[in-house]
């Protein structure tokens, strides 16, 4: 008997404790109640009001939109983004007529007379709403995107370029498959963001409904991927999650990414020059100048990025002549200790070279 | 005993006359009430049987029935095809009324399967009669899972079947309900349960038999200073000064360089990026309403060329047999009183005659049925009860050991307001979670191709 009263001591505690934290990161959002309500609607200011309920899964999904929504108008004094709990303030739902979970009412400036939102449930929808019910222009924070935009104007300037890989996503602002693929779709954009010669972008097919036809387009999404070799184009039949999308990419352009953007471990790495690196390693001295010479002369027939990473072996080949036998461990050890800390993106692929460079050297 | 039989007399001996007066000028041309003789008059169809999966029927009124002597014939078997059929004088219904009425019982609280018959015409093979079978009408109701529960009126036109484009609910209960079709001369038709008209209209605006009266006129255009844009950017919002100059992404303060960083060996050191919330995208002018909006521009209707009326659109010039075709999953529907006629009248009083046996037994089941329900939720709220009682018993004692606590301190009466506040809101969650979402889903589009 006691411990079963102990557990549910605990139990209510807790629950306690959840509730302090749920309203604790709610604070851009005005939770109104039966008494504050007509002190903050229908005066100085309009509100957009959210009665919803706590056990209601479409208010759950609308939550983090609606949040955004009142960060966004924090600043903005003449305009209040609220909500109404109908579970405790019953008497305020009733009257405005709320029969549904969730509800969304407009209240212009000294009205109580809602007007209902019956449009998309994100922030977007939500802002582009209140802004022109309200005359403000308020915008939602942006995060850049790294996909292409791609219109009648730019396409053939993008799409044929002989200088780029390109990967072109065609689709519909309405198609459900196009938006769950839109979040995949612009991490892989983010991934290979730094790769220059690689292009990830994408078309409104129905609102350019000729580039749609010219490229035989008839379902969404549809990409086609048009390498620096062929600019007829081809379809990619690929899986449509990340990890197939970077595996396609890294093997038709030559790159070597994971899903963060990260170089892995085999980028930089010449297959070609493998011999003669164990040549080097295991010289002596004098040797090594002799295999040194044998390496600039095969760096010069390498081309395009291997050129480039030739080059990369070649520096830290005469870094191990006049350093010594540690050199190549130790700055390993010392470029996997500044890859943990804070180093640009720019900065963390030129070090993630070295290091796979040197891991043949050692 | 006596005295229900002195209540029944009058009904009956009125009835009797009516039925006379009526038969004067109207005309039956089916009527089955499935008595003892009902198998000399149905065939059933060796449909199915080969595969072992043809149902046999039972002539029985039921489990539950207002009168034990009216029986009609239920499926017995589950996963089950059925397909039986009767035979009559054939007839046209031009110039005349066609009325099509049967009683559907399904007592095996059925969670998908149908309950509707058909009126075929010409001349049918009924050993052969089956699910291929070309008919003229179908109708009754059907019933699948929580979203299909709709009576079908399934009129065969030049050979295609059309479904009435109306939605028409049936019931789903375990009780019998007649279900009624009216076809009349003018192209009209009502829907009845129970002698509850539920749908009319015309043949015309509620079938697509033919092709519509008025079209859109293909050589209409939008003018061309039709404005259709219902917002437009406001040509008084410009770009805040230096808005284009708002970096995307700014040096992390957080930042710091790595000690084991050799500007010699690795260049200078910067910092890694992160968004930057001043950051907006490009620069997109509020929108206003526009004051030349006319809204969305429509074409004119026409008459459409390829419309051609049909006086007799609701004529079906050789009707001949009526069918029952069904798939059951679970078995036990019961159909009785099939009536073909063009007498509305003496369908109403046989529908009231079928429905009034069964609706005394009807009110019994459902106070049955409303009690153990009422019961349910007396048993789930004194569960509550009983949670609740525990619950603040609970937060009482820890309560009063607080008390007792803070008397050897300076009390503070502050928190115990917070806690009772906390232990309310803990009490209303728990009472929320027995309550039934009504959420509200955005529609989506399904016209479009998706891949």
């Amino acid at each position: 008997m006691w411990s079963s009263k102990t557990t549910l001591m605990f139990g209510v505690a807790a629950i306690a404790l959840m509730m302090f934290l749920s309203s604790a990161s709610a604070d851009d959002v005005v939770a109104l109640t039966e008494e504050t309500f007509e002190n903050e609607v229908g005066k100085d200011r309009a509100a957009l009001v959210e009665f919803y309920a706590p056990w209601c899964g479409h208010c759950k999904r609308l939550a983090p939109e609606y949040e955004q929504l009142g960060t966004t108008f924090k600043k903005t004094k003449s305009v209040l983004i609220a909500k109404v709990d109908c579970d405790e303030q019953k008497s305020v739902c009733s009257k405005y007529g709320v029969s549904g979970y969730p509800t969304i009412q407009w209240f212009p400036k000294g009205s109580l007379e809602p007007k209902k939102y019956e449009g998309a449930r994100t922030a977007e929808a939500l802002a582009a709403f209140v802004n022109i019910e309200a005359g403000t222009n308020v915008k939602i924070a942006s995060v850049p995107s790294s996909v292409v935009v791609l219109s009648p104007d730019n396409f053939d300037e993008v799409v044929l370029d002989e200088t780029k890989d390109v990967l072109v996503e065609f689709y519909a602002p309405w198609c459900g498959h196009c938006k769950a693929l839109a979040p995949i779709y612009e991490k892989v954009a983010a991934a290979f963001n730094l790769d220059k010669d690689v292009v990830m972008a994408n078309v409104d097919a129905d609102k350019y409904k000729d580039l749609a036809e010219k490229y035989g387009v008839s379902g969404y999404p549809t990409l086609k991927f048009f390498p620096k070799s062929n600019k007829a184009g081809e379809d990619y039949n690929g899986g449509r999650d990340l990890d197939d999308f970077v595996a396609f990419i890294n093997e038709k352009c030559g790159t070597y990414r994971d899903g963060k953007g990260q170089l892995t471990s085999k980028a930089g790495i010449i297959a070609s020059l493998d011999d003669l690196v164990k040549e080097f390693v295991s010289a002596d001295s004098n040797e090594k100048k002799a295999v040194y010479s044998r390496l600039e002369e095969e760096v010069k027939k390498l081309k395009g990025s291997s050129a480039r990473h030739g080059d990369l072996y070649l520096k830290l080949a005469k870094k191990g002549i006049e350093k010594g036998a540690d050199y190549a461990k130790n700055e390993i050890q010392r470029l996997e200790r500044m890859l943990e800390k804070s180093i640009s993106p720019a900065k963390a692929d030129e070090f993630t070279l070295k290091k796979n460079i040197l891991s043949t050297f050692a | 005993m006596t005295m229900a039989f002195r209540v029944r007399n009058p009904d009956l001996r009125f009835l009797i006359l009516l039925s006379l007066l009526s038969i004067t000028s109207a005309k039956v041309f089916f009527e089955e009430r499935f008595d003892d003789g009902w198998g000399n008059r149905w065939v059933k169809s060796d449909w199915k049987k080969d595969e072992n999966l043809a149902g046999e029927w039972n002539h029985t009124s039921g489990q539950w029935n207002g009168d034990a002597n009216d029986k009609g014939i239920q499926t017995s078997e589950d996963y089950r095809f059925y397909a039986i059929s009767a035979q009559y004088p054939e007839f046209s219904n031009k110039d005349k009324t066609l009325v099509f009425q049967f009683s559907v019982k399904h007592e095996q609280k059925l969670d998908c399967g149908g309950g509707y018959m058909k009126l075929l015409s010409g001349d049918v093979d009924q050993k052969k009669f089956g699910g291929d079978t070309p008919y003229s009408i179908m109708f009754g109701p059907d019933i699948c899972g929580y979203s299909t529960k709709k009576v079908h009126a399934i009129l065969t036109y030049n050979d295609t079947n059309h479904l009435i484009k109306k939605d028409v609910p049936c019931e789903t209960d375990q009780l019998t309900h007649v279900y009624t079709f009216i076809l009349r001369p003018d192209a009209t038709y009502s829907i009845l349960i129970d002698n509850v008209e539920k749908q009319t209209g015309s043949l015309y605006s509620d079938w697509d038999l033919l092709p519509p009266k008025t079209i859109k006129d293909p050589e209409a255009k939008k003018p061309e200073d039709w404005d259709d844009k219902e917002f437009i950017p406001d040509p008084e919002d410009k770009k805040p000064e230096g808005y284009d100059d708002i970096p995307k992404e700014l040096p992390d303060p957080e930042a710091k360089k790595p000690e084991d960083w050799d500007d010699e060996e690795d260049g200078e050191w910067t910092p890694p990026t992160i968004a930057n919330p001043d950051y907006k995208g490009p620069w997109k002018a509020k929108k206003i309403k526009n004051p030349n909006y006319k809204g969305k521009w429509k074409a004119p209707l026409i008459d459409n060329p390829d419309f051609k009326d049909d006086p007799d659109l609701y004529v079906f010039p050789n009707l001949k047999y009526v069918g029952i075709e069904l798939w059951q999953v679970k078995s036990g529907t019961l159909f009785d009183n099939v009536l073909i006629t063009d007498d509305p009248e003496y369908a109403k009083q046989l529908a009231e005659e079928t429905w009034g046996k069964h609706k005394d037994v009807s009110f019994f089941y459902s106070l049955i049925f409303f009690g153990l329900r009422y019961a349910i939720e007396r048993y789930d709220l004194l569960n509550e009860i009983v949670f609740l009682q525990v619950e603040k018993t609970a937060f009482e004692e820890a309560e009063k050991k607080r008390e007792e606590e803070e008397s050897k301190d300076d009390p503070v009466d502050s928190d115990a307001d917070e806690e009772e506040e906390d232990a309310d809101e803990a009490g209303n969650d728990s009472d929320a979670e027995s309550k039934t979402e009504a959420g509200e889903d955005t529609k989506e589009e399904g016209v479009h191709d998706e891949l």
